[in-house]
């Protein structure tokens, strides 16, 4: 390349002096911010510094100018050029991100369309049983004190039903028209009116001392109705240890109640009679609804400040003889309380129907999670 | 039992700021829960006896209107009335004005029928006393003018109606309840029966005799002559008969009642005249008939006990006494029966004939056995008292009863009861209930009183010093802990079972386990097809529903039926239960005695002649899996949902299963499979037979699974292992291949698996395709394939030589062809 002959041709280039340079930022800076959206903006790309721009001719005068005026006037190019860019890169990601703006708000969804459609289902959602939920958050409540949970069969031998608790051969409760009889009746097969066989099996076949629980499916030939149901759940409790007693009994129901109810909830014995038992009681809750306040207006309570949860006692030294268990050494106590009855005024249930019936709108209303 | 607080009062003399709610919280505290507490005859103002002197008819109205003077001590008061049912001369109840009667009725002097009513004479009705009957309520003659008739009547008195448990006999009766209270106030007790004397036994008229020694310790009879048959019973008689809620009849039927009332002896009178020869204590003979007093004839067995005469029964003893000899408007000669019988005989003859009385309610719980002599005796004064005559005879024919006596160790007591009593204060509280007691250093012999026969073992002791005592000082305490293991494994998977069949959008229900002939019917089941025997209830709930279920099915159909019949048309619901079936070969449950442990082997006989009892879980599903909505497109619950049910509940427990090919009912022949595990099969999956869910009144089609969990719990893999997840880059493979219809997905995938080995990462069907295309019988199975090594990035080679691996087994096993 030749250099250019500053003695003959020492004529400064127009469009590479300072002043052209300036106004070619000038009007490229004009035109960026006078840009309104991304492909505006490539044409005045294009415009200010694409091969036609006048930044671009003068660039390419810089070759025929001599050294020493070449690395000035490149410079001053470069510079110009750098600014350009710069303004164009800002504006671009500006006008860029008010395109995206634009493009996601007109995505707007109303989401309030999801909880409109609540009963429609796009995910399976399932439920468990409220009764076999609260079965065991009662037995867990006794897993946690050491207790062991233990089950029998629902086709009992009337011995583990009736004669191995105590309950005379002419009680009442062993009529027909109390409880179930497999055929034929002679058979000595009912379907177990209680869980206190499962009681009976523990006795006879674990190691002392006994810590169990027994929830489980009894039968009894009630006529369903709203508070009545022939087939029902049943929780029952028993311990035999050595120097067991009453204040141990009530000491573990208390416990038992709190964990079910909430902190401060009192029980409350009342004398009673059960074959199984002696002494036996009634075991009644302090309403937690009124908080015991005896008014008529409760449903829970019928305003009479207690709710009857179950029964209790020491166990009858007879059935701890049949047991084999020597009652010099030990004793125990037995609880029992129905599912359905605690469900119902734990949850203000008044049908007993909607537990039987497998609507599935029941369930579903506790789902999976019982608080 | 009903409790009048003024008869109460009779025998306790309770403290001055005793309430009415104190003597509640009482009974409540004693054991004794209380129905009911209703104050008889809610009434306030001035109420006086009064005797009618005129009765002028005012006939120009269309009912019988009475325009009446009624003498009140000295005064006159004009009175209209509308009652009809009393004459001059009578004795009646006159409200005056300014009083106020039951139901907020105010009685005012005013105009009525064109007369001044200064008051009003009252009905029972009016009073509240009863419901029984409308007309003017007439008291007895020799009541003076002016008397208080809120003191005559007993009104405004609270009566409580107690429920008495069923070894408390003793609380039958107004003695029994008294003494009760007077312990729980400590107070004195005035026992009614010690003012009585025993009947003095002479040669009876009509003689006793017993038969039936075991079950009938006392009878004694007591004859009576000369009773005016017109005697009226006496107003405090009648009275307290109405607020225990039973009805007047006649003076000595009322007298029996109300001696039953005070002091628990259940007393019969006999028309005498009707009696021939003596009296029989006796068992029925099969097939004897007697009409009761309540007018049904009944047919007695071997078993029953009945009072008889030397020719008929005239009595089921205990329960009800027969029309035969019942008193009449003429007895003049009575005979009283008190007698003890046995507490199990008379509660098996009232259950079997369905016939309870007072009497029954009283002997089923066991009557004092001493009590028989005075009650008979308080009877028969109360008879000559009010009617007149005299005891001609009385016969006895009774059995030494007697109670033994026990020893009661005082750190027993302590033990069992949690509470550090002072031998003080249990020797109070058994004085307190009548027990009596000799003391050693460490202990008592007690021995219970005649009226209370429940009291027997050591145990039976300390309930009555803690009840007595008062259950609520028992105190809180709790024993020390135990180390219990938790959970069993097949308690947790039971657990676990409900909460993935939740989390698969199942609904769990609670059927009944009783199923009818037609649910074997509408499942297309034949019994005699079934390799299960049904088990019968003998004494079913339902007669058209005698059997215990061997599956679930029926019962899922059925609750599925009514949500759908409730609105609920999509679902998926499952239950976890027993199922039952019998035995081929009889087996018995042997005897056993509970005097001690049965031995092992009788245990396990027991248990092996109960019927199988298995535990299952199915599930139905029917309608939308996922609805469709504004989102889009729906998908309905078919055997394809069931099936990944199925699959990813076995998953979950770690049971490894195969299905295969199934016609079993009432699944769908074509779209079900057997579930197997290890060979066995332990379930069904699939459509239900369309036939049965049209029986169960379904539109659309019904899908589901059921399997048994007890099989399936067995083998399951309990170790759990963890495969590491890759982490290098993976690669994806598509594959169509085309096999005859008769292959099984699962074993195509299975063959791919195999093929790639270890770099298979993933193998996965997306695609089932039939045409003609294909070819008659074939299928295209488009699997998608994740291949990814451990260690490095697979190379496009080793990619090729995967492929061909896994193309080259298909084809060699199952002939297939690739599509590209």
């Amino acid at each position: 390349m030749s250099a250019p002959n500053s003695d003959i041709d020492p004529v400064p280039v127009a469009i590479l002096s300072e002043k052209a340079i300036n106004e070619s930022v000038a009007n490229a800076l004009k035109a960026i911010s006078e840009s309104k959206d991304v492909e505006n903006l490539k044409a005045v790309k294009a415009d200010h510094v694409g091969d036609k721009s006048s930044i671009a001719l003068a660039n390419r005068e810089i070759g025929s100018l001599p050294p020493a005026a070449k690395a000035i006037a490149g410079k001053r190019v470069a510079i110009a050029r750098e600014k350009i860019n710069e303004a164009f890169a800002v504006k671009e990601n500006e006008l860029q991100q008010l395109k995206d703006n634009s493009i996601l708000s007109s995505q707007k969804e109303d989401l309030s369309q999801v909880l409109a459609s609540d009963d429609y289902q796009l995910l399976a959602v399932g439920s468990r049983h409220p009764l076999t939920q609260i079965s065991e958050m009662m037995s867990d409540c006794f897993i946690a004190m050491g207790y062991e949970v233990v089950d029998g069969p629902e086709a009992e031998a009337v011995w583990y039903n009736f004669d191995s608790l105590n309950i005379s051969q002419s009680h009442p409760s062993r009529s027909q028209q109390d409880t179930f009889y497999i055929e034929p009746a002679t058979a000595g097969v009912v379907l177990r009116t209680q869980t206190s066989p499962v009681q009976m099996r523990a006795m006879l076949t674990r190691e002392l001392p006994i810590y169990v629980v027994a929830p489980g499916r009894v039968f009894r030939k009630d006529e369903l109705d709203a508070t009545h149901t022939p087939v029902f759940h049943q929780m029952e409790g028993l311990a035999i240890d050595e120097g067991l007693s009453m204040s141990d009994l009530k000491g573990t129901l208390d416990h038992f109640a709190t964990a079910m109810f909430g902190e401060g909830v009192k029980t409350r014995f009342r004398p009673s009679y059960f074959p199984f038992t002696e002494p036996s009681a009634e075991l009644d809750v302090a309403c937690f609804i009124c908080k015991n306040q005896i008014s008529k207006e409760c449903r829970t309570c019928k305003g009479t400040g207690w709710i009857e949860w179950g029964g209790c006692g020491m166990v009858n030294p007879k059935v701890l003889q049949t047991a084999g268990i020597d009652t010099s050494k030990y004793s125990g106590f037995a609880f029992g309380m129905g599912l359905e009855r605690t469900l119902m005024f734990k949850y203000s249930i008044s049908d007993m129907r909607d537990m039987v019936e497998g609507d599935i709108r029941f369930s579903k209303q506790f789902g999976s999670v019982m608080r | 039992m009903k409790v009048p607080v003024s008869w109460l009062k009779e025998f306790v003399k309770l403290p001055k700021d005793v309430t009415n709610d104190d003597i509640r919280d009482a009974f409540i505290d004693l054991g004794f829960e209380v129905e009911s507490v209703e104050v008889f005859g809610d009434v306030s103002g001035e109420l006086l006896v009064g005797e009618v002197v005129e009765i002028k008819n005012l006939d120009q109205f269309k009912k019988p209107i009475r325009f009446c003077q009624v003498k009140i001590k000295n005064q006159l008061r004009s009175i209209v009335c509308g009652a009809t049912n009393f004459k001059v001369g009578d004795k009646v109840i006159v409200a005056l004005p300014g009083a106020t009667l039951p139901g907020n009725f105010v009685i005012a002097a005013r105009k009525t029928y064109d007369h001044l009513s200064d008051g009003m004479i009252c009905s029972e009705r009016e009073l509240g006393l009863s419901d029984a009957h409308d007309g003017i309520l007439v008291v007895n003659q020799s009541i003076k003018t002016g008397t208080d008739a809120k003191e005559l009547l007993g009104l405004g008195e609270t009566v409580f109606e107690l429920s008495v448990l069923p070894d408390r006999g003793y609380a039958m009766s107004m003695r029994g309840v008294a003494r009760e209270i007077a312990a729980f106030f400590n107070v004195n007790f005035t026992d009614p029966v010690n003012n009585y004397k025993a009947i003095k036994i002479t040669k009876g008229v009509t003689k006793a005799n017993i038969s039936a020694n075991r079950f009938v310790s006392n009878l004694i009879l007591v004859t009576l002559d000369g009773v005016n048959p017109a005697a009226e019973t006496p107003e405090f008689i009648k009275l307290r008969l109405n607020q225990m809620g039973m009805r007047s009849i006649s003076l000595p039927v009322d007298i029996t009642n109300y001696v039953m009332l005070e002091l628990g002896q259940p007393l019969h009178a006999f028309d005498r005249k009707s009696i021939k020869g003596g009296i029989y204590a006796r068992l029925a003979t099969a097939g004897e008939r007697i009409k009761t007093l309540d007018g049904n004839t009944r047919t007695l067995n071997e078993t029953d006990l009945v009072i008889s005469d030397s020719e008929k029964a005239v009595s089921i003893a205990g329960i009800m006494g027969g029309a035969n000899s019942e008193i009449n408007h003429k007895t003049k000669q009575i005979v009283l029966e008190a007698a003890t019988f046995n507490a199990s005989k008379i509660s098996a003859t009232a259950r079997r004939l369905g016939l309870t009385s007072e009497a029954s309610k009283r002997f089923e719980r066991g009557v004092d056995f001493k009590l028989a002599p005075q009650a008979a005796s308080r009877a028969a004064q109360l008879l000559i008292q009010h009617g007149g005559g005299k005891i001609v005879g009385a016969s006895a024919k009774s059995t030494n009863n007697k109670t033994a006596s026990i020893s009661l160790p005082f750190d027993q007591v302590r033990q069992i009861s949690g509470i550090n009593l002072k031998a003080e204060s249990i020797k109070k509280g058994l004085s307190k209930i009548g027990v009596s007691f000799t003391q050693s250093k460490t202990g008592l012999r007690v021995k219970a009183p005649s009226w209370r026969p429940d009291l027997v073992a050591s145990f039976d002791y300390i309930e009555e010093i803690v009840r007595i005592y008062g259950y609520k000082f028992i105190p809180s305490t709790l024993p020390k802990a135990v180390s219990g293991r938790g959970l069993t494994y097949k308690q947790k998977s039971i657990r676990d079972t409900g909460r993935i069949m939740a989390s698969l959008g199942a609904h769990e229900v609670l059927n009944y386990p009783f199923i009818s002939e037609s649910d074997t019917d509408k499942m297309l089941i034949k019994q005699a097809d079934t390799k299960e025997i049904l088990i019968k209830i003998a004494n079913p709930l339902n007669e058209d529903m005698p059997y215990l279920r061997n599956s679930l099915l029926a019962g899922l159909l059925s609750a599925g039926q009514r949500n759908i019949s409730r609105g609920n048309f999509d679902f998926a619901i499952f239950e976890i239960g027993q199922t039952f079936s019998g035995h081929k070969s009889n087996r018995s449950i042997p005897q056993i005695s509970v005097e001690s442990k049965p031995k092992k082997s009788i245990i396990k006989e027991i248990d092996n002649a109960l019927p199988n009892q298995r535990l299952k879980i199915a599930m139905i599903a029917s309608g939308q899996a996922i609805s469709k909505a504004w989102w889009g497109a729906g998908y309905t619950h078919s055997w394809i949902t069931a099936t990944q049910q199925l699959s990813i509940l076995m998953k979950q427990l770690g049971c490894n299963f195969e299905l295969m090919q199934n016609s079993t009912l009432p699944w769908h022949p074509g779209r079900s499979a057997q579930v197997v595990v290890n060979g066995v099969v332990v379930g069904y999956v699939g459509e239900i037979h369309p036939k049965t869910s049209t029986n169960y009144l379904f539109a659309s089609e019904v899908s589901g699974f059921e399997i048994d969990l007890d099989l399936v719990f067995e083998s399951r893999n309990n170790r759990q292992t963890y495969d590491e997840i890759g982490k290098m880059p993976y690669a994806s493979e598509d594959l169509a291949i085309v096999v005859s219809e008769m292959v099984d997905a699962l074993k195509v995938q299975d063959a791919l698996k195999r093929a790639a080995g270890s770099l298979a990462e993933s193998v996965n069907l997306f695609d089932v395709f039939k045409s003609q295309q294909i070819g008659e019988g074939k299928k295209s199975l488009a699997f998608r394939i994740i291949l990814r090594a451990e260690e490095k990035t697979l190379t496009t080679e080793e990619l090729k030589t995967v492929r061909a691996r896994m193309i080259d087994r298909v084809v060699q096993d199952f002939g297939a062809t690739i599509r590209s």
